[in-house]
């Protein structure tokens, strides 16, 4: 019997990455096929490609067999393919059925046929048991419901083939169950579907196959029943040795950073840091590892005062910052390199002068009384130019002529110039070439050595583990596990960043085996 | 740093270019007007030029109309570069007018303080009422647009009161008593009186045309070598850029506004103390609406909007001589002007005529309008 | 206060035909203006635009029921006007891309010009025109309703555009709910990617959404200048457009909510214009009324709004805690 989907040679190229590079996929008519990866493996993007949300550069698609053509959106629903993303498409005001049928809704004239698309949508939640109250308005819903919203809005326009994206990633465990209760019935009813997700757990629970990507490229596919979280976790995360950075032990000092039950909220007033306890101390790099979307930007919004606590502590060199704003939390010695760089960390339109001035420009020497000392200024900025080797054209252009290397070398210059007590570097190397990254590590390196504490939190776990001196995994917003790094592994490191802590991976070797 | 300036001039010059074209598209229709009126646009662009520019009078005139429009202008760009609109500045203007009028005749005091003094009125009206508008955008997160409008009416109708009653000079007049004139802005007329040939005769132009190239030269000063002016520029390029670097956003922002109506203020005051010498109902003028489009023109700088409100002064001139001239009415400028925006604030016009032309290619992603 | 003075008080202000007459006609170009709003935001636009749009409306219901000498056809023009300013401001702001707010805003100024140079090149007045041959809107009776007591008086003898308003706001409420097009609409306001990616086509429909409050706002400049007074004045909107926006936020996007809210202007606006017949209010305070009102409203409206969602909050962290 042909593969339900069959996926060959698949190449997307973004700006600067290669998302998926040569990758084929093909998955079997009724399994459940889990695809699993760190952030930025190409999962996603190879599941757009899919969907017709990207057009891939070169490789080919079949389905049924047949080779098809999918160009654009509609082409790929047509041929009965659907996917759930990871933020819901919903219309919080409407029902479920003006959802379910938006676009495609059954008329009278020029007058929705309400009473049709009621009996429709009843029809199909019965037909596949995802019980749905039609009426109801999505923002009334919890987001389990919801997830079935958009699960039937596939089935709706008759999907045979169903993705979804991080299913799991906003559900309790209760929920979670009852998707997986879903999920096993739709296949019943004779529906392929394609699960991706970082949490091996539940791969191992529910999935007839995986298929692991790392870095744009196809690793492998296994049957489930014939493979290990273990095994698994070493796919994910297994990667040549690029490059570890010379160092030499560490000799950490004073407390610097204490963060005690912090508790933070995301933009969708859901918790997302649920009580972090954590110390860094001078002299010392504290890596936090995770896949992202385990609250890190939180956490780090959260110390810095981009975010407001609602619960806990955050003390910097002995003084409580949580009342205070961003200005003041710098005033006792913290530094940041955000995630955001563009957003946060730089102004583009603005120029790489001005963009080096935002955190010292109202102190002596650089200003006096209410006026700035150009001459203090631009000294202060040709100087952090050539100590970090930013190439550009001079410091009066705008920041966005340079590029992403030296854009992040502008930041580092800027927050490393204060000689910080304690320096925050969130994800700063991502979109970076290599010659970059070496770089960015060798100055955080540095500034361990001159007696700074570091809060490194990072989704690459080969930089983690080549910069730490302790590493901790964060995970659904909780500090899983903390361990000194030479005494860490990638598999060891990689269960924790899949929810798999040491209790369960002998559970979970009992669940497979049923 | 020589490719620097290579990079500053390529971009003047693109602007410059998109000025131009956006001018002679807008001349090009408005020449359709004026043909639909049944004039020659040859000749009425040769009499608006002549206006403007073709004599002394005509500069004096051009300049007397500028005056008003730098303040109004240079008070737009402030708040605009600081990432608001401020489309109150018609409002702050007539009542920093009529604050400082009211100093202007109230008291008596020798020159060096008194005309300070009116000034410094003038400002502070402006600033108190740019104030309402900024607090309920700041606490409560109001759009500055429709407050600000709100407020403009409201000053209307609230200078009208303080005009037909407790400020009226006469029980007879609508209007307030005069100046003293120790606070007064001279004209040039009145300087060279003695003179063989008066400079500025037929004109009003006055001495506030310093005052108002002062304030935008303070102002320039300010946005480059200040702080204050370092952290306006911040937080209208990027909020969460300044956020991050620990700039106060509420300090700033409320700053910023405020200096905006302030000087909106004193460009009412001025005009008072230069051209009527009492408070007259000059609310059809439009001196804020103006002023927020010559800020437009002028691309948002202080030097830009100052050339431009210089230009748009020089138009209204033209404009004046035109109508007695040839009966059409001044709206024209405005209307041509205004057409120079629309083509200006298009500039994605000129890309959507090339995109459309290469290949339709992939549907792009859904725009978010709202703001 | 005793209650003989209450009732007096009550009799003379609230429970007043006269005054209730003036509410709803008063209300009426403010209804309509909001309508203008509600279209647009409801698509997900921010639409300043709506004085400019009025003033050409009235201008246009004026010039034509000028030369045609008939009302209807100043009505059609004004119409025809609201979709061509309405197409313009479309084809800047949403094809060319060009910032809304300033779009908004030069639309505005471009209008207040543009009218004040058409009535004197066209009319040749300055000011204001006003001419025996614009044919007005006339009161209509309404057949049954009229012979009711009282509520005949307060709900009959209106000018058609005031009728119209109240059609408007029913057609407009079934159309955003029942209608396929109303659903996209409101979906594309609200998440304009679930829109797209069901194949709905946003841009075409906030294409249609400006447009279409062009002709909500220049029917509010057709009341302006032909259902009342029969003349057109320079800036006749005075600000209504702005308040307009003010009412739908009020209204919080519902037709009905819209005009009801319009109702409470237009009754302050009457209560204003009776105090002022009374020498209680001086006129400029009068005029002052409806702007100070736009003002405070949205300050309550926003501070409540502020408090609840505090309060919910407030209640999710015990639940979660």
């Amino acid at each position: 019997m042909a593969a339900a989907v069959e996926m060959q040679g698949i190449r997307k190229q973004f700006p600067g990455v290669m998302a998926n590079d040569d990758v084929d996929f093909s998955v079997e008519e009724g399994e459940i096929h889990a695809l699993v990866g760190e952030n930025g493996a190409g999962k996603t993007t190879l599941m757009n490609v899919l969907y017709g949300l990207y057009r891939p550069e070169a490789g080919t698609i079949k389905i049924r067999g047949q080779p098809v053509q999918i160009r654009k959106n509609s082409d790929a629903i047509r041929l009965g393919i659907g996917m759930v993303h990871q933020s819901f498409k919903l219309v919080s005001s409407f029902t479920v059925t003006e959802n379910i049928t938006l676009g495609a809704e059954p008329s009278n004239g020029i007058f929705v046929d309400r009473q049709t698309a009621h009996n429709n949508v009843v029809e199909i939640s019965e037909r596949f048991g995802l019980k749905v109250d039609p009426e109801a308005r999505i923002q009334d819903l919890p987001v389990g419901v919801q997830q079935r919203v958009e699960i039937l809005k596939t089935l709706y326009r008759n999907a045979d083939i169903l993705i979804l994206d991080e299913p799991t990633a906003v559900l309790t465990p209760q929920e979670t169950r009852e998707l997986f209760g879903v999920i096993r019935s739709l296949v019943k009813e004779g529906k392929t579907v394609v699960f991706i997700t970082h949490k091996l757990r539940e791969v191992m629970e529910i999935s007839d196959r995986v298929t692991v990507m790392r870095d744009g490229k196809m690793v492998g596919t296994k049957k489930t029943s014939e493979s290990s979280a273990r095994d698994l976790a070493r796919m994910m995360v297994g990667r040549e040795v690029l490059l570890r950075v010379k160092k030499g032990r560490a000799d950490p000092k004073d407390l610097v950073l204490q963060v005690s039950n912090l508790k933070v909220r995301d933009d969708r007033s859901l918790m997302a840091v649920k009580g972090v306890s954590l110390q860094v101390r001078a002299g010392e790099v504290l890596g936090v590892a995770g896949v992202e979307g385990n609250g890190q930007r939180e956490l780090v919004e959260g110390i810095v005062g981009l975010r407001p606590a609602l619960a806990g502590s955050v003390e910097i060199n002995g003084t409580a910052v949580v009342t205070l704003p961003v200005r003041g939390r710098r005033q006792t010695g913290m530094a940041c390199v955000p995630e955001d760089r563009y957003v946060r960390g730089l102004a583009l339109p603005a120029t790489v002068e001005e963009n080096l001035i935002v955190t010292s420009y109202h102190k002596t020497p650089l200003s006096r009384g209410g006026l700035l000392d150009a001459k203090a200024i631009g000294n202060f900025a040709s100087e952090a130019i050539a100590t970090f080797d930013v190439r550009t054209t001079g410091k009066d252009v705008p920041a966005f002529t340079l590029s992403g290397g030296n854009l992040q070398k502008v930041v580092l210059a800027r927050e490393l110039s204060a000689s910080p007590d304690l320096l925050i570097a969130a994800q700063p190397t991502r979109g970076l070439d290599i010659g970059s990254i070496e770089f960015v590590h060798q100055q955080i390196v540095n500034a361990r050595d001159q007696g700074t504490a570091v809060l490194l939190v990072s989704a690459e776990l080969e930089e983690v583990m080549s910069l730490s001196d302790r590493i901790a995994v964060l995970y659904e917003g909780k500090i899983v596990g903390t361990i000194a790094a030479d005494e860490a592994t990638e598999d060891g490191l990689g269960l924790w960043m899949a929810g798999i802590t040491e209790e369960e991976t002998a559970e979970e070797k009992e669940a497979a085996h049923e | 740093m020589s490719s620097n300036l290579q990079q500053q001039l390529r971009k003047a010059l693109q602007r410059s270019v998109g000025i131009l074209l956006s001018i002679l598209a807008a001349v090009f229709v408005g020449s359709l007007i004026m043909i639909w009126y049944e004039q020659n646009p040859v000749a009425i662009y040769q009499a608006l030029i002549k206006g403007a520019v073709g004599s002394q009078r005509s500069l004096f005139i051009s300049m007397q109309r500028a005056t008003p429009l730098i303040f109004t202008a240079v008070a737009s760009t402030i708040a605009f570069r600081t990432g608001v609109f401020n489309v109150g500045v018609e409002g702050q203007f007539f009542i920093g007018a009529i604050c400082g009028t009211f100093v202007g005749y109230a008291f008596e005091l020798p020159t060096i303080i008194h005309l300070p003094l009116t000034l410094l009125a003038g400002f502070i009206g402006g600033a108190v009422w740019a104030y309402f508008p900024t607090i309920m955008r700041q606490k409560l997160g109001i759009s500055e647009i429709i407050t600000t409008i709100m407020t403009n009416y409201i000053a209307t109708h609230l200078i009208s009161y303080l005009t037909n009653y407790p400020m009226r000079a006469s029980p007879t007049t609508t209007e307030t008593p005069p100046v003293q004139a120790t606070a007064r802005l001279a004209q040039f007329v009145e300087i060279t009186r003695e003179w063989a040939k008066p400079l500025g005769k037929g004109s009003q132009a006055h001495v506030g045309i310093f005052v108002a190239l002062a304030v935008a030269a303070i102002v320039w000063f300010l946005f480059k070598r200040t702080k204050f002016g370092y952290e306006l520029r911040m937080v209208g390029i990027s909020f969460p850029f300044s956020e991050f670097g620990g700039i106060n956003l509420d300090k700033a922002f409320v700053r910023g506004m405020l200096l905006s109506g302030g000087i909106a203020g004193m460009g009412g005051i001025v005009e008072i103390l230069g051209v009527w010498r009492e408070y007259k109902n000059l609310f059809a003028i439009g001196f804020g609406f103006r002023g927020n489009l010559a800020s437009l023109l002028g691309g948002q700088t202080v030097i830009g909007s100052t050339l431009a409100a210089l230009f748009y002064g020089s138009m209204e001139a033209g404009a004046l001589g035109l109508e007695w001239a040839a009966g059409i009415p001044r709206q024209l400028i405005d209307i041509v002007i205004g057409l120079v925006i629309f083509f200006m604030a298009a500039e994605g016009m000129w890309d959507f005529v090339k995109r459309r032309v290469r290949a339709p290619g992939e549907r792009r992603i859904t725009q978010e309008l709202e703001v | 206060m005793d209650t003989t003075a209450l009732l007096d008080i009550l009799g003379r202000y609230v429970f007043n035909v006269a005054n209730l007459q003036g509410m709803l006609r008063l209300a009426t170009p403010v209804a309509l203006a909001g309508l203008c709003a509600l279209i647009t935001s409801r698509a997900g636009i921010l639409n300043i635009a709506g004085e400019g749009m009025i003033l050409f409306g009235a201008w246009f219901a004026v010039a034509g029921s000028y030369f045609a000498e008939n009302a209807l056809v100043g009505i059609a023009a004004a119409m025809l006007s609201g979709c061509v300013i309405g197409g313009l401001f479309a084809l800047f702001s949403l094809k060319f891309r060009a910032h809304i707010v300033i779009m908004g805003i030069a639309i505005n100024i471009f209008a207040n010009a543009a009218t004040i140079f058409l009535t004197r090149a066209v009319f040749k007045q300055a000011g204001a025109f006003a001419d025996p041959r614009i044919q007005g809107l006339n009161p209509i009776e309404l057949p049954i309703i009229k012979d009711i007591p009282i509520l005949g008086d307060v709900m009959s003898g209106y000018s058609l555009i005031v009728y119209l308003t109240w059609v408007l706001v029913a057609l407009t409420t079934i159309f955003l709910y029942r209608t396929k097009w109303g659903l996209h609409l409101r979906a594309v306001g609200e998440n304009p990617q679930a829109a797209e990616t069901l194949g709905i086509n946003v841009g075409r429909i906030r294409f249609a959404a400006v447009m279409a409050s062009g002709v909500y706002a220049s029917l509010a400049g057709v009341y302006l200048s032909l259902g009342h007074l029969k003349m057109y004045t320079d800036q006749m909107a005075a600000g209504r457009g702005y308040i307009g926006m003010a009412v739908n936020t009020f209204g919080g996007g519902e037709p009905i909510g819209v005009f009801l809210s319009s109702l409470l202007f237009g009754f302050v606006d009457t209560i204003g214009w009776r105090l002022q017949g009374e020498r209680i209010m001086p006129v400029y305070f009068v005029n002052m009324l409806p702007y100070v009102a736009t003002l405070v409203a949205l300050t309550v409206f926003t501070l409540r709004r502020q408090r609840a969602k505090k309060a919910a909050l407030a209640a999710n962290v015990n639940d979660e805690e």
